[in-house]
Protein backbone atom coordinates (compact mmCIF):
# COMPACT_ATOMS: atom_id res chain seq x y z
CA UNK A 1 0.00 0.00 0.00
CA UNK A 2 1.17 3.15 -0.64
CA UNK A 3 3.73 4.67 1.95
CA UNK A 4 2.68 8.31 1.41
CA UNK A 5 -1.17 7.66 2.44
CA UNK A 6 -0.03 5.72 5.50
CA UNK A 7 2.32 8.51 6.72
CA UNK A 8 -0.63 11.03 6.26
CA UNK A 9 -2.95 9.06 8.55
CA UNK A 10 -0.71 8.22 10.97
CA UNK A 11 -1.27 11.16 13.41
CA UNK A 12 -4.84 11.22 13.15
CA UNK A 13 -4.61 7.17 13.99
CA UNK A 14 -2.84 7.43 16.93
CA UNK A 15 -4.60 10.33 18.16
CA UNK A 16 -7.84 8.74 17.46
CA UNK A 17 -6.98 5.77 19.34
CA UNK A 18 -6.10 8.10 22.18
CA UNK A 19 -9.85 9.55 22.06
CA UNK A 20 -10.84 6.34 22.88
CA UNK A 21 -9.04 6.02 25.60
CA UNK A 22 -5.57 6.08 27.38
CA UNK A 23 -3.33 3.60 26.09
CA UNK A 24 0.51 2.69 26.48
CA UNK A 25 3.00 2.32 23.88
CA UNK A 26 2.83 -1.18 22.93
CA UNK A 27 -0.66 -0.84 22.58
CA UNK A 28 -0.37 2.05 20.18
CA UNK A 29 2.16 0.28 17.72
CA UNK A 30 0.62 -2.59 17.85
CA UNK A 31 -2.84 -1.89 16.74
CA UNK A 32 -1.60 1.06 14.36
CA UNK A 33 1.07 -1.21 12.99
CA UNK A 34 -1.13 -4.20 12.25
CA UNK A 35 -3.78 -2.13 10.64
CA UNK A 36 -1.76 0.36 8.48
CA UNK A 37 0.84 -2.73 7.72
CA UNK A 38 3.53 -0.05 8.85
CA UNK A 39 7.02 -0.92 10.83
CA UNK A 40 6.32 -0.59 14.61
CA UNK A 41 9.50 1.36 15.44
CA UNK A 42 7.80 4.32 13.34
CA UNK A 43 5.41 4.69 15.83
CA UNK A 44 7.39 5.65 18.35
CA UNK A 45 9.51 8.76 17.46
CA UNK A 46 5.47 10.04 15.95
CA UNK A 47 4.62 9.72 19.77
CA UNK A 48 7.60 12.00 20.85
CA UNK A 49 6.95 14.17 18.03
CA UNK A 50 3.65 14.53 19.38
CA UNK A 51 4.03 14.68 22.94
CA UNK A 52 6.51 17.08 22.78
CA UNK A 53 4.06 19.36 20.69
CA UNK A 54 1.84 19.16 23.41
CA UNK A 55 -0.77 17.26 22.25
CA UNK A 56 -0.63 14.50 24.44
CA UNK A 57 0.72 14.03 28.88
CA UNK A 58 2.38 10.93 30.05
CA UNK A 59 2.15 9.00 33.06
CA UNK A 60 3.25 5.97 34.41
CA UNK A 61 0.98 3.14 35.96
CA UNK A 62 2.41 -0.12 37.08
CA UNK A 63 2.11 -3.11 34.46
CA UNK A 64 0.05 -6.54 35.55
CA UNK A 65 3.67 -8.20 36.06
CA UNK A 66 6.64 -6.12 35.45
CA UNK A 67 7.93 -2.25 35.40
CA UNK A 68 5.42 0.26 35.28
CA UNK A 69 4.48 1.34 31.79
CA UNK A 70 4.35 5.03 30.04
CA UNK A 71 0.59 5.74 29.54
CA UNK A 72 -0.33 8.52 26.85
CA UNK A 73 -3.41 10.72 27.30
CA UNK A 74 -4.67 13.83 25.29
CA UNK A 75 -4.44 16.68 25.81
CA UNK A 76 -6.97 19.52 25.20
CA UNK A 77 -4.98 20.41 22.30
CA UNK A 78 -4.62 16.88 21.29
CA UNK A 79 -8.39 16.21 21.65
CA UNK A 80 -9.45 19.59 19.39
CA UNK A 81 -6.64 18.68 16.73
CA UNK A 82 -8.41 14.93 17.18
CA UNK A 83 -11.91 16.18 15.86
CA UNK A 84 -10.23 18.93 13.27
CA UNK A 85 -8.02 15.92 11.64
CA UNK A 86 -11.26 13.13 11.54
CA UNK A 87 -13.40 16.54 9.59
CA UNK A 88 -10.63 16.75 7.20
CA UNK A 89 -10.27 12.84 6.48
CA UNK A 90 -13.79 12.52 6.14
CA UNK A 91 -14.11 15.23 3.85
CA UNK A 92 -10.97 14.14 1.59
CA UNK A 93 -11.93 10.41 1.13
CA UNK A 94 -15.50 11.98 0.50
CA UNK A 95 -13.96 13.99 -2.11
CA UNK A 96 -11.70 11.33 -3.69
CA UNK A 97 -14.92 8.86 -3.22
CA UNK A 98 -16.37 11.19 -5.55
CA UNK A 99 -13.69 11.46 -8.11
CA UNK A 100 -13.48 7.72 -8.34
CA UNK A 101 -16.77 7.03 -8.50
CA UNK A 102 -18.00 8.15 -11.19
CA UNK A 103 -16.94 12.18 -10.85
CA UNK A 104 -15.25 11.85 -14.42
CA UNK A 105 -16.39 14.90 -17.23
CA UNK B 1 17.96 -10.14 15.71
CA UNK B 2 17.82 -10.17 19.51
CA UNK B 3 16.32 -7.53 21.74
CA UNK B 4 19.84 -6.67 22.88
CA UNK B 5 20.85 -6.60 19.01
CA UNK B 6 18.06 -3.99 18.56
CA UNK B 7 18.62 -1.57 21.21
CA UNK B 8 22.19 -1.94 20.54
CA UNK B 9 22.17 -0.80 16.85
CA UNK B 10 19.43 1.73 18.14
CA UNK B 11 21.55 3.05 20.99
CA UNK B 12 24.55 3.32 18.43
CA UNK B 13 22.30 4.84 15.44
CA UNK B 14 21.25 7.75 17.84
CA UNK B 15 24.24 8.77 18.96
CA UNK B 16 24.10 12.26 17.88
CA UNK B 17 21.26 12.83 20.47
CA UNK B 18 21.92 13.54 24.16
CA UNK B 19 22.58 11.11 26.90
CA UNK B 20 19.12 12.22 28.66
CA UNK B 21 16.85 11.99 25.33
CA UNK B 22 18.77 8.70 23.89
CA UNK B 23 17.81 6.92 27.39
CA UNK B 24 14.64 8.06 27.39
CA UNK B 25 13.96 6.65 23.37
CA UNK B 26 15.53 3.76 24.64
CA UNK B 27 13.49 3.39 27.43
CA UNK B 28 10.23 3.40 25.14
CA UNK B 29 11.76 0.13 23.02
CA UNK B 30 12.21 -2.04 26.33
CA UNK B 31 8.34 -1.40 26.95
CA UNK B 32 7.33 -2.18 24.06
CA UNK B 33 9.85 -5.52 24.05
CA UNK B 34 8.76 -6.22 28.01
CA UNK B 35 4.83 -5.38 26.46
CA UNK B 36 5.26 -7.79 23.31
CA UNK B 37 6.82 -10.32 24.92
CA UNK B 38 4.05 -10.67 27.72
CA UNK B 39 2.12 -11.24 25.17
CA UNK B 40 3.64 -14.30 23.81
CA UNK B 41 5.90 -13.01 21.36
CA UNK B 42 9.59 -13.88 20.63
CA UNK B 43 11.85 -11.20 20.38
CA UNK B 44 12.26 -12.21 16.84
CA UNK B 45 8.73 -11.80 16.25
CA UNK B 46 8.93 -8.16 17.80
CA UNK B 47 12.15 -7.04 16.19
CA UNK B 48 10.77 -7.68 12.76
CA UNK B 49 7.71 -5.62 13.15
CA UNK B 50 9.80 -3.01 14.44
CA UNK B 51 12.03 -2.46 11.31
CA UNK B 52 15.36 -1.87 10.89
CA UNK B 53 16.60 0.49 14.09
CA UNK B 54 18.35 2.52 11.94
CA UNK B 55 15.31 3.07 10.40
CA UNK B 56 13.83 3.74 13.85
CA UNK B 57 16.62 5.93 14.51
CA UNK B 58 16.25 8.06 11.55
CA UNK B 59 13.50 9.27 12.44
CA UNK B 60 14.55 10.91 16.02
CA UNK B 61 17.01 12.93 14.09
CA UNK B 62 15.69 14.07 10.68
CA UNK B 63 14.23 17.32 12.62
CA UNK B 64 11.24 14.84 12.90
CA UNK B 65 11.14 15.39 16.53
CA UNK B 66 11.81 19.41 17.43
CA UNK B 67 12.83 19.43 21.10
CA UNK B 68 10.53 19.96 24.17
CA UNK B 69 9.10 23.60 24.57
CA UNK B 70 10.64 25.19 27.22
CA UNK B 71 7.71 25.65 28.79
CA UNK B 72 7.28 21.84 29.74
CA UNK B 73 10.40 22.35 31.86
CA UNK B 74 13.31 20.76 30.10
CA UNK B 75 16.57 22.47 28.39
CA UNK B 76 16.26 22.34 24.88
CA UNK B 77 18.21 19.21 23.86
CA UNK B 78 20.59 20.59 20.81
CA UNK B 79 24.09 21.17 21.84
CA UNK B 80 26.74 22.41 19.54
CA UNK B 81 28.38 19.26 19.26
CA UNK B 82 26.75 17.07 17.63
CA UNK B 83 29.27 13.82 17.63
CA UNK B 84 29.50 10.88 19.87
CA UNK B 85 29.62 11.57 23.21
CA UNK B 86 32.78 9.70 24.15
CA UNK B 87 34.32 11.71 21.58
CA UNK B 88 33.83 15.84 22.41
CA UNK B 89 37.11 17.23 23.65
CA UNK B 90 35.48 19.00 25.76
CA UNK B 91 34.31 15.93 27.98
CA UNK B 92 37.98 14.69 27.72
CA UNK B 93 40.01 15.33 30.88
CA UNK B 94 42.99 15.36 29.42
CA UNK B 95 42.34 17.70 26.82
CA UNK B 96 41.06 20.09 30.34
CA UNK B 97 44.80 19.67 31.32
CA UNK B 98 46.14 20.80 28.12
CA UNK B 99 43.65 23.58 28.04
CA UNK B 100 45.10 25.02 31.41
CA UNK B 101 48.31 24.62 30.14
CA UNK B 102 47.83 27.03 27.63
CA UNK B 103 45.98 29.42 29.23
CA UNK B 104 48.59 29.94 31.68
CA UNK B 105 51.34 29.87 28.60
CA UNK B 106 48.94 32.71 27.17
CA UNK B 107 49.41 35.10 30.46
CA UNK B 108 53.16 34.24 30.17
CA UNK B 109 53.26 35.24 26.61
CA UNK B 110 50.90 38.27 27.42
CA UNK B 111 53.36 39.24 29.89
CA UNK B 112 56.57 38.60 27.48
CA UNK B 113 54.83 40.52 25.09
CA UNK B 114 55.17 44.00 26.82
CA UNK B 115 58.60 43.35 26.37
CA UNK B 116 59.32 41.95 23.19
CA UNK B 117 56.95 44.14 21.40
CA UNK B 118 58.53 47.03 22.08
CA UNK B 119 62.56 45.50 21.43
CA UNK B 120 61.28 44.07 18.51
CA UNK B 121 59.54 48.01 17.10
CA UNK B 122 62.38 49.49 18.57
CA UNK B 123 65.15 47.04 16.64
CA UNK B 124 63.06 47.78 13.35
CA UNK B 125 62.66 51.12 14.32
CA UNK B 126 66.08 51.82 14.82
CA UNK B 127 67.80 50.38 11.77
CA UNK B 128 64.99 52.02 9.60
CA UNK B 129 66.46 55.33 11.23
CA UNK B 130 69.52 54.72 11.11
CA UNK B 131 69.18 54.03 7.12
CA UNK B 132 67.32 57.06 6.78
CA UNK B 133 69.76 59.09 8.50
CA UNK B 134 72.55 57.62 6.85
CA UNK B 135 70.76 58.29 3.19
CA UNK B 136 70.43 61.90 4.39
CA UNK B 137 74.01 62.37 6.11
CA UNK B 138 75.40 61.40 2.27
CA UNK B 139 79.05 62.36 3.91
CA UNK B 140 78.76 59.85 6.80
CA UNK B 141 77.48 56.92 4.90
CA UNK B 142 81.20 55.03 4.91
CA UNK B 143 82.47 53.16 1.30
CA UNK B 144 83.28 49.70 0.76
CA UNK B 145 83.41 47.19 3.39
CA UNK B 146 81.95 48.90 5.82
CA UNK B 147 79.31 50.19 4.01
CA UNK B 148 78.52 46.43 2.94
CA UNK B 149 79.05 45.66 7.07
CA UNK B 150 76.46 48.64 8.14
CA UNK B 151 73.67 47.42 5.94
CA UNK B 152 74.23 43.63 6.86
CA UNK B 153 74.04 44.60 9.90
CA UNK B 154 70.84 47.49 9.54
CA UNK B 155 69.39 44.14 7.88
CA UNK B 156 69.98 41.67 10.46
CA UNK B 157 68.68 43.74 13.45
CA UNK B 158 65.13 44.63 11.03
CA UNK B 159 65.15 40.89 10.37
CA UNK B 160 65.62 40.34 14.07
CA UNK B 161 63.25 42.62 15.39
CA UNK B 162 60.62 41.46 12.52
CA UNK B 163 60.62 38.19 13.42
CA UNK B 164 60.39 38.45 17.10
CA UNK B 165 57.05 40.62 16.15
CA UNK B 166 55.44 37.63 14.61
CA UNK B 167 56.79 35.04 16.73
CA UNK B 168 55.35 36.98 20.04
CA UNK B 169 51.92 37.41 17.65
CA UNK B 170 51.97 33.83 16.71
CA UNK B 171 52.56 32.40 20.52
CA UNK B 172 49.59 34.41 21.68
CA UNK B 173 47.68 33.57 18.99
CA UNK B 174 48.09 30.06 19.47
CA UNK B 175 48.04 29.45 23.19
CA UNK B 176 45.17 32.13 23.29
CA UNK B 177 42.68 29.17 20.49
CA UNK B 178 44.52 25.96 22.82
CA UNK B 179 43.04 27.44 26.24
CA UNK B 180 39.70 26.89 24.90
CA UNK B 181 38.70 30.36 25.55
Amino acid sequence: MNIQFKKGVLSLCVLSLLKQGDKYGYELADTVGKSIDISEGTIYPLLKRLRNEGYFEVYLKESPNGPARKYYRLTQKGKDTQALLEHEWNEFSQSVGEILGGGQR
Amino acid sequence: MTKFEFLQRLNNSLMPLSIPERGEIIQDFEEHFAAGLDMGKTEQQICDELGAPEACAAQYLNGAVPPQQPSQGARPVYTAYTGPASLNPNNDPNNKKNQTIWKVLFFIFLFGAFVVYPTALGLMGATIAVIIAGILAVAVVPTGWMAVLMISLCVALFTAGLFLFLLMTWLLKTSYKRSGF
